[in-house]
Order: C-alpha cells, then structure tokens, then sequence
C-alpha cells in the first residue's frame, strides 16, 4: 500500500509556545489513524497542518520539519481539492443557512437521508450537523479527511454503526481518515494506529458518581406538559419534571431528539407552544451553551473570568479558581484562541463565580478529556454540596450515568432511565 | 419572518412574476384597478400560507404606519394641505407591493435559486448562500446572545442592565467575526468543490 501522508519531525509553535513537537508517522491508503491527547494538545492544531490551513489561513503559527501529501506540501494539497475538513464547531461552518442550500452551494445533488434537508441548521442537532458535514466530506472526492472530535457530537448509539461506515469507505475508495479524537477507547478498533501527542492516558478510569440530594425540600423548576412544535413538528410532546434545589439531572438521547430544546425552555430561553413553565423566584440560572461555543466578549481568559466576579460580586481568589479548573497556564490568552475543551472548562469556570443556585449545562462533556471530566465531577458535586441544582443534557451516556436521576428523550417523550 | 411555506417555488419564474407585478403596480394610476389588484393579492397570500400572511400583516402594518405619518407631515411642508387620494393610492400600491413580495420571497425555492445562480458562477452561488445564512441567523445569534447574557450575568440595577446590554453587544460583534473566519475556514478547506461548475 502507497504513503499518502508522510510526517517527519513535525513541529509546531504560537507565539514561542510549543504546540506539537517532533512527531513523525506515516499514513497508507485505507487507514484510519487516531490522534489523541489531553485538552489543548494540541489535536486540532495538527489536523490544521495536515488540511493546509496553517498556514494558509492561521499565519501566526511557525512549522518545523516535513509533511507531504501525495508528494504535496499541505497547502497545495488544500488547493487541490485532496484534502478535506470536519470542524468541532459545525455551525459557523455552514454556508447555507439548511442543508439543502448548503448541498446546492457546493453542488452535491443529495445525501444524508436520515438529516431533514429543508431545516433551518439552528433547528438540526449538532451531531446531525457534524454527520451531514461528514457525509459531504466523504462524497466530495478528497482523499485526505481529517475528522475533529467526532464523539463529541456524534451520540453512542450512532458511534459504532458511523466507524465502520467510515472505516469501509477508507477502504473501498483508497482515502486516509485522520482521527482526532481524546475519547479514543470508543473508536480504538476502528483505529489502524493511534498517535499520542502527550503523555496523557487514553482510558479513563472510573469517575465517581455525583452525590445529589434523596430528600429534596422545594423545587426549583416545574414543567407541566410543556409542547414545543415547529413547522409543524412535534420536538416536545407533554414533558411533565419537577427539579428540586440539589439535585442532579441528566437528560441523554439521540442526536436530535431535543435535548437542546428542553433546557433552553428550563433555562428561559425558549417559550414552550403549550404547557406551563415555572422558575422559582429563588432560582439564580446559569446556562452553559453547546452553541456558541464562545460566548464570552473578547478579552483573556483572565479578564472575562475577572469581568464576571466583579459582576457577579464574586470574592474569592479568580487565581485559584482558574487552577482549580485547569487554565492557570491559559490565563493571559485570548479565550477565542483556547480549544473548544478549555472554553467549556471556562464556562463551567464562570458558572461557580457566578454562584447561580442552577446550573444547567448542554453537552459537558464537549471536548473534554479524562482529566477534565474529572474535575467537572469534582466542581458538579462541590455545587451539589451547596444545595446547587445540576441539570445537563448529554449524549454521552457513559457521563450520564454519574448522575442520579437520569431522563431519556425519545421522539419528543421523556422518560425516567433506569 | 424566517417562516417558510409548505409549498416552494420555482425561482426564477417567481421572480420575473414578482417584478413584473410589481413594476405594473407602480406605474398604475387607477384606483379601482388598484384596489382590486390589492385584493387579489392579499387573496394569494392567505391562500399561499395564513401564518405567513399574518406575519407580514403585521410588518407591512408597521410600515405603512410609519409612511403615512412621514407622508402626511411631507404634504404639509410641502403642498400646506393633505392630499388624501393620493396617500391613498400610495399607500395601496405600497402595501399590495410589500405584501406581494414578502410572501413570495418566503415560499421560494433558496436552494434551487442557489443552483442556478451557481451555474452562472460558483462564486455567486456561495455568496448568495452566505448572504441568506447571515441574514436568517444573525438575528437569532443576537437574540440568543443577549438571552444569554440576560440569564448568566448578575444584573441588580439601571446601570448594569446597561453594561450588560454593551457587554451582549460586544461578545456579539466578536462571536460573528469568528463565524466569518470560521466560514473562510470553509471556503479553503472546500474550495475546489465550490468552485467546480
């Protein structure tokens, strides 16, 4: 089998900060090779190189050493069209505002039977997002894919059957996939090999279960058979929850079965089209998006996580706090700079210096690895503590577990998990 | 209005439809074809789609309060009188125009526009295609920005209320200016698609 990709003592750097250094490896037609290593390793920056996008895009960063594609440097690859590009953040990527528009831009006829093409993409799941963009990728006649985080959108029940769909078509169409992903023991047999860019460990031991409240005294947030239709789409058919002060919710199912809708109505943010919603007047919300990623006004990670104390009356040390959650070295940068990882872990940041008595958060474990979903759980129990309320939605189900009181969403229906 | 009809269509024979109705309406003087016109019109609308209709009732409503008022004090500046068949024509022809357009534009094919406009030129394509992405999501990145914020931030008094607003606004401006890069990001990584004819 010929080398399509060839790496040698690949270096890279921003701003004198050593991102990757010296990897080497080569890559076959056919293979589907898994990058891997902790939060901010610099995964996404390596997949960048490997699409030409540093540095025909990002100039700030500086290449050492040497990587060919089909002979190629990456840039002229990009130009070619040999080279495509997953992103993490699938919406911003988007040029058509549905997907059928987005087919008609690029002039692909059709694809993606299961995604509703005529959707607005603000009203589509990010994992159906991120599979349409997949799908297109793969028919649009590039032979290098690189892949960002798939599992991060990509739900569990979809995980196994997207591989070896992916795994085959590298096969059969002679392509190189390239994988970077830190949740690597989901997808490792798909993996012809997994290169590590640190010394992070790529299982994740066993993370212990949130200790939430049994006897809970007053109740936070009250649904009572709250619908929500659009276009005339049921996404939420009679959803009935009471969540009481310290308990701890997780809300899972499948890519677009509407988790984002049901704690955007437990937040406010969205009105239901029938039923009753009510937030305690003693209830302090904070809601961590899944979308936009960065919210925050620009500004270092320092400064915007200062900016929210001082709003927020917060007067503990913003030194600790950023230690505590893994961004004392991230502290001076531009928090549109930080991975998609490190700027949950900065939203969760603000979430305790807020000190909001709810915290509700869309898919937290977007981006994060081991080490960083252990202090998610750390930081969750020290809020459940303090009587704090926890509610996220996930589809990782392995994280939706922790929690002790579980709900499935299920064609617009939600039941208790076991 | 990001409200779209169940049935879409044809593009390009829409268009030439809409403008040709809209140029006749103009350069019309009679009042009675006028009003008929209007009625035909508003007739389409409802038939087209009754939520949509109601949608654009209520922006054309606004406008045409809006223009009446600057219309009535203009005659006044100008002409010292108000001149109320004229107002009258005027507005007809400017609402059966806005009511006619809107409802149309809400019904067409985006996607079949896009394909045709991509045939002329890839690049027209594209920019078509962003150009309506921009304009549908912009609003609702801003509405649920400043939601967001609404929610996150600890607002007690008048003045923080307006810091919160500057600060919505300014996280706003920077989180667009990331889209766009992030659209530039999938201009080159699929360039060679797009620009295939």
């Amino acid at each position: 089998m010929s080398k399509i990709v060839k790496v040698h003592n690949l270096s890279v750097s921003v701003n004198n900060h050593e991102i990757i250094k010296d990897l080497s490896i080569e890559i076959s037609e056919g293979e589907i090779i898994c990058v891997t290593g902790s939060t901010g390793a610099g995964k996404t920056t390596f997949l960048r190189v490997v699409t030409g996008l540093i540095p025909e895009l990002y100039k700030d960063f500086k290449i050492d050493g040497e990587i060919s594609i089909f002979g190629l440097s990456p840039s002229e690859a990009l130009h070619r069209g040999l080279v495509a590009y997953v992103p993490q953040d699938v919406y911003s990527f988007f040029i058509g505002s549905t997907p059928r528009e987005e087919l008609a831009a690029i002039g692909i006829e059709s694809c993606c039977s299961d995604i509703d093409l005529d959707k607005d993409i603000d009203r589509l799941s990010d994992g159906q997002l991120y599979r349409f963009l997949l799908n297109t990728a793969l028919v649009g006649g590039a032979k290098v894919i690189a892949i960002d985080e798939p599992l991060s959108h990509i739900d569990w029940w979809s995980v196994e059957k997207v591989f070896e769909y992916l795994k085959s078509f590298a096969e059969s169409n002679k392509l190189v996939i390239i994988v970077a992903e830190h949740r690597i023991d989901l997808i490792k047999n798909f993996c012809s090999s997994i290169v590590k860019l640190d010394a992070s460990t790529t299982e994740c031991p066993n993370l212990p279960k949130l200790g939430a409240r049994n006897n809970v005294t007053s109740t936070a947030i009250e649904l009572r058979d709250v619908h929500i239709t659009y276009n005339y789409e049921h996404i939420l058919k009679g959803i009935t929850m009471s969540i009481g002060f310290g308990e701890a919710i997780a809300i899972t199912g499948r890519n677009g079965c509407g988790k984002t809708t049901l704690l955007n109505i437990l937040a406010g943010i969205a009105k239901p089209s029938k039923g009753f919603v009510n937030i305690s007047k003693r209830t302090k919300l904070f809601m961590v998006p899944q979308n936009p990623v960065y919210w925050f006004p620009s500004a270092s990670v320092e400064d915007v996580a200062k900016l929210f104390a001082r709003k927020c009356k917060f007067d503990g040390n913003i030194e600790n706090v950023l230690s505590v959650f893994n961004l004392d070295r991230d502290s001076k940068k531009n928090v549109y700079s930080l991975s998609v990882g490190k700027a949950r872990l900065l939203s969760m940041a603000l979430a305790h210096i807020s000190n909001s008595s709810t915290i509700i958060v869309d898919e937290p474990t977007l981006g994060l690895d081991c080490k960083s979903k252990k202090i998610l759980v750390d930081i969750f129990n020290k809020f459940l503590e303090n009587e704090k309320t926890v509610i996220v939605a996930t589809h990782d189900l392995s994280f939706a577990k922790l929690f002790n009181t579980v709900y499935i969403l299920e064609k617009g229906k939600l039941m208790k998990g076991q | 209005m990001v409200k779209t009809c169940r049935v879409l269509l044809e593009p390009i024979s829409t268009l030439i439809i809409v403008v040709v109705a809209s140029l006749t309406i103009i350069f019309l003087n009679n009042r009675a074809l006028l009003m008929v016109l209007f009625m035909f019109i508003l007739l389409i609308s409802v038939a087209i789609s009754l939520r949509i209709f109601k949608a654009i009732f209520k922006v054309v409503m606004l406008m045409m309060l809006l223009y009446s008022a600057l219309m009535v004090a203009s005659q006044i500046i100008v002409l010292g009188f108000i001149n109320i068949d004229l107002m009258f024509i005027n507005i007809l022809k400017f609402s059966s125009v806005a009511i006619l357009s809107l409802s149309m534009i809400n019904c067409i094919n985006i996607s079949k526009l896009i394909e045709v406009f991509r045939k002329l030129s890839p690049n027209l394509g594209i920019s078509l295609a962003l150009s309506i992405k921009m304009m549908k999501n912009l609003p609702k990145v801003w509405t649920i920005m400043s939601r967001l914020y609404e929610i996150n931030m600890c607002c007690n008094n008048y003045i923080d209320r307006i810091a919160l607003l500057i600060l919505s606004i300014k996280a706003f401006l920077f989180l667009s200016t990331y889209s766009l890069m992030q659209s530039v990001e999938a201009f080159i990584t699929r360039s060679k698609i797009l620009r295939r004819k």
